[in-house]
């Protein structure tokens, strides 16, 4: 087994000791932090969300597994961030009202500091309230808005709509969560939306260029 | 709702069979009959616990939520009706990796669902309305799985998402199992819409294509092939007429549940082809070690309807059952092959020759070697009459 392997066993079986000394290992190998997020981490949890699926694992479990991967991510961020460069660009980024899934998030939130944009996560279960509010303090140029669950993507469409009505500063919003789509972003009128967090980073960019 | 007498009783119950103590709040997640210093590290715990208690009823069930410190929690709501009066709250102590893979989802798992019990046992709580949030709930659960295969680009096309989804539906239809056969539908629904949007003539022929397919397992699981093929006429007038997704949802899920009906109806004989099925499957394969699962799928049969259906229909267990197919065939061999007692022993299942040996004489009243011997004798005797009787003829 590689490097990379074990790792995302240690992270799909919550072996939280492992993972962390699994990252520094691949990364002290010569792995890229890219190429560990997703070559390891993002399949170890799509593997977690299969056996969820077949109801081969539960809750309790899954919490375990989301702790490995966090600890995972306390190696790789330091590791993805550029040294030195003062950051031109804000964006806050947070996952909305009713919905506690931050991994996702979390993984877009440490690439796009990869690449130089300075991020204010507002965590997890916010309102759209503190979305607007948190706009106003920071002035970010984007908002990057999370959804994991079909029930709370309502929440995100909410969302969207109190910022464009709010007297907050304009801004972007980018979108995403595993049931979300192209589709759905056109639909609730969101800027941007992307797959997955390295699309995330190309999608930032560009509308960072457009502004 | 509940003195302090009844909830230490409740908590001594609890505690007695999950080992967790169990805890009152309020719906803002403040302990009841407990006392707490406020501050501010108390109001992010009292947050949490109001928390688990809105999870439980939101997904209609105790949901474990995770603190900041890594302990989790779960809850069960308390109502009058519709109203939420406060919470039954566990705290389930630290998270920590299970040293067997599964007990920890065990022991959690085990302890949520004897708090929901509890508290329906004890009406604290309005089991109707949380089963209602349980099976939306689930139906959410579908549509994100459909939705994420979408994604992942596993299905194409339209096509492709029923080709995937058919051998789970027709299975289901077999077998008789409204629920999953539902249960696929919806999946099914939910991927054509997502791709279907505005093409609502594509997804009538799709539809149509869906229950030729759908009706054409009904009769191979033993419906009625006129009630069948009628109701498929009259549902094809009536599709013609349709001209919006609801309708047409709406029109799928009546077929089916008329398809699924149109099964159950030939009480004549209900599950003879399944039955059928599985001793045919016996008979191919009675050489080799069958298992009852592998039997059951063979004829479309969940494992315990199987064994439900077989002891009902021939008084049998399935393994008797099957030890019956081995033993016929056994005969078979030692009257009209000169196999060794061993080889019929293997040849037939039955792995060595003392078990053959009980198996047999408990079936036949002899063991098998009488048995041949005593089969024997009587052709024997047979063939010599037989052209005694030749004899005298001429
Ligand atoms: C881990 C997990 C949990 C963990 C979350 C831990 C944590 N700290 O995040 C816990 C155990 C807490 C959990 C709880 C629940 N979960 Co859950 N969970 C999952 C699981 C298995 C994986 C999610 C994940 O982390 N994926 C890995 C990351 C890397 O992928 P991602 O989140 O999709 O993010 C990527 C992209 O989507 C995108 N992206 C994400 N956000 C953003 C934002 C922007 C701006 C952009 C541009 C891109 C972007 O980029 C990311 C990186 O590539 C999913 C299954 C699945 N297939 O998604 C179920 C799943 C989401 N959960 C589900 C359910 C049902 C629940 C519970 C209701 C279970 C319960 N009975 O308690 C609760 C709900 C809690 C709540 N109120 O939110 C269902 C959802 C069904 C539905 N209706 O939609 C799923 C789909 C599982 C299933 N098949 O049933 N869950």
């Amino acid at each position: 087994m590689t490097t990379l392997q074990e790792l995302a066993m240690a992270v799909s079986s919550g072996n939280r000791k492992a993972a962390k000394a699994l990252t520094i290992q691949a990364l002290d190998e010569g792995v890229s932090p890219g190429d560990l997020v997703d070559l390891s981490l993002v399949p170890a949890m799509a593997a977690v969300g299969e056996r969820f699926k077949n109801n081969e694992i539960f809750v309790p479990e899954m919490l375990i597994a989301a702790r490995a991967m966090k600890e995972s991510m306390t190696v790789l961020e330091p590791r993805l961030l550029a040294a030195g460069i003062t950051p031109k660009y804000t964006a806050v980024i947070g996952t909305v009202e009713g919905d506690l899934h931050d991994i996702g998030k979390n993984l877009v939130s440490v690439m796009w500091k990869g690449a130089n944009v300075q991020v204010i996560d507002l965590g997890t279960n916010v309102s759209s309230a503190k979305f607007v509010e948190a706009i106003r303090e920071h002035k970010p140029q984007v908002v990057g808005l999370s959804a994991l669950l079909t029930t709370t993507m309502p929440a995100l469409g909410e969302t969207v709509r109190v910022i464009r009505a709010s007297d907050a500063p304009p801004v972007k919003i980018m979108i995403g969560g595993a049931p979300i789509n192209q589709h759905y972003a056109d639909e609730i009128g969101a800027d941007g939306y992307a797959p997955d967090a390295g699309t995330a980073v190309d999608k930032i960019l560009t509308l960072l260029g457009a502004i | 709702m509940l003195g302090e007498a009844d909830f230490a009783n409740l908590a001594l119950e609890y505690r007695r069979r999950t080992g967790f103590p169990l805890a009152a709040i309020d719906t803002a997640g403040k302990w009841i009959g407990r006392k707490t210093r406020s501050s501010v590290h108390e109001a992010a715990k009292q947050g949490e616990r109001a928390q688990a208690l809105s999870e439980a009823l939101r997904w209609g069930e105790p949901s474990v939520v995770c603190d900041i410190q890594g302990h989790v929690l779960w809850a069960v709501p308390v109502m009058r009706n519709q109203d939420v009066l406060g919470g039954l709250l566990v705290l389930g102590g630290e998270l920590r990796r299970p040293l067997v893979a599964g007990s920890l989802d065990l022991r959690i798992g085990t302890a949520c669902r004897e708090l929901l019990q509890l508290a329906i046992d004890h009406n604290l709580t309005n089991a109707t309305l949380l089963a209602q949030q349980r099976a939306l709930a689930r139906r959410e659960r579908e549509k994100a799985e459909a939705l994420h295969s979408l994604k992942d680009g596993l299905l194409d096309d339209i096509r492709s998402i029923y080709l995937m989804e058919e051998p789970a539906l027709l299975a289901a239809i077999r077998r008789g199992e409204k629920a999953e056969a539902r249960k696929v539908i919806n999946r099914v629904l939910t991927a054509i819409y997502m791709l279907g949007q505005s093409r609502t003539e594509l997804l009538k022929s799709l539809s149509l294509e869906l229950v030729v397919i759908m009706a054409r397992a009904a009769v191979q699981a033993g419906g009625e092939p006129e009630n069948i093929l009628g109701l498929n006429y009259r549902s094809l007038t009536e599709l013609a007429k349709i001209n919006d997704h609801e309708a047409l949802a709406a029109w799928l899920c009546e077929m089916l549940e008329q398809l699924i009906d149109a099964i159950g109806a030939n009480t004549k004989n209900p599950n003879s082809v399944q039955l059928v099925r599985a001793l045919q499957y016996m008979e191919e394969h009675f050489s080799k070690d069958v298992s009852r699962e592998e039997v059951a799928r063979a004829a479309g049969l969940s494992s315990s309807h199987f064994s439900r259906l077989i002891r009902l229909k021939t008084g049998w267990s399935f393994t008797e059952c099957l030890a019956r197919v081995r033993v016929e065939h056994a005969c078979q061999s030692l009257v009209h092959t000169q196999a060794s007692l061993a080889e019929v022993a293997l040849a037939c299942g039955f792995g060595d020759q003392s078990y053959f040996s009980r198996v047999f004489r408990k079936q036949m009243g002899e063991t098998p070697g009488d048995y041949r011997k005593r089969r024997l004798m009587e052709s024997v005797s047979a063939s010599a009459q037989k052209s005694q009787k030749k004899v005298q003829e001429s």
